[in-house]
């Protein structure tokens, strides 16, 4: 018996469009992702760099007759380069309708303080 | 025979054209015409549209059928909000289908999943293809 290993289709790569908004003392990142499923969402943080990878979800046209075709499966990649302002155990993610937010909490500025000084 | 030279005289702008051909396809990737995408396939009962719409909602669109097109308008509207960069596609749109079929009106039916509008419309029974059964 033989294991079967499902090889992913490798779709063309592309760049979701991305809008990055400043309100009310967070940043937000807007990606437009329709087709996506939850499953195949993938996000995470390395170091200062941020990225984001899916694939989308379209059933094939097999026993129907194209007429017009301007979209179809791809795999979404972005990435983005995060600044000290950023929190990053903070940051959450939501995907509704097609539309991935996610929110960028601002990192609390650290209060000035003394540094005591030992006596040698 | 006679050989015509006249093509090699202009060396700068052929070497010009090359470097212009070289480069221009990595910009066509991503450009759309219109907004929003939309496949259009059939099969012998109905015709299926689809558009991708993300965040957009069913109530913000309107859809009007009309004899033999149907016609999608919306709008998608920024937000209120300080933006630091802005890509994607926003303000009103519209995108009319015309078909060769008739439809059955009432039977159409539009569903939103995943951002995707999705719309069906049932051929009428007369333009279906049906078979001729031919006597002996």
């Amino acid at each position: 018996m033989s294991t079967e290993v499902v090889k992913q289709p490798e779709y063309p790569k592309v760049r979701p469009f991305t809008d990055i908004i400043h309100k009310d003392d967070s940043y937000y990142i807007v990606m437009d992702m329709p087709g996506v499923e939850k499953e195949s969402l993938n996000i995470s943080v390395d170091k200062d760099v941020l990225t984001v990878e899916a694939v989308t979800s379209y059933p094939s046209y097999e026993n129907q007759n194209i007429l017009r075709n301007e979209f179809g499966n791809v795999k979404y990649v972005r990435q983005f380069t995060l600044s000290d302002a950023v929190d990053r155990e903070k940051i959450s993610a939501n995907l509704k309708n097609g539309v991935l937010t996610l929110t960028l909490p601002k990192a609390e500025k650290l209060q000035p303080r003394r540094i005591e000084i030992e006596a040698a | 025979m006679v050989l015509d030279f006249n093509t090699l005289y202009d060396i700068p702008r052929t070497i010009e054209k090359f470097f212009d051909e070289l480069w221009a396809p990595l910009e066509i990737s991503q450009r759309r015409v219109a907004y929003p995408p939309m496949n259009i396939t059939e099969d012998e009962n109905n015709i299926y549209v689809f558009m991708e719409l993300p965040g957009v909602d069913v109530k913000d669109l309107e859809l009007t059928l009309s004899d033999k097109s149907l016609i999608l308008k919306g709008e998608r509207k920024p937000e209120e909000a300080e933006y630091i960069r802005q890509e994607r596609p926003m303000g009103s749109f519209q995108r009319i289908i015309n078909f060769n079929v008739d439809v059955v009106r009432d039977k159409i039916k539009a569903k939103m999943k995943n951002g995707v509008l999705e719309i069906t419309l049932p051929k009428a029974e007369e333009v279906k293809p049906k078979k001729i059964a031919i006597e002996a």
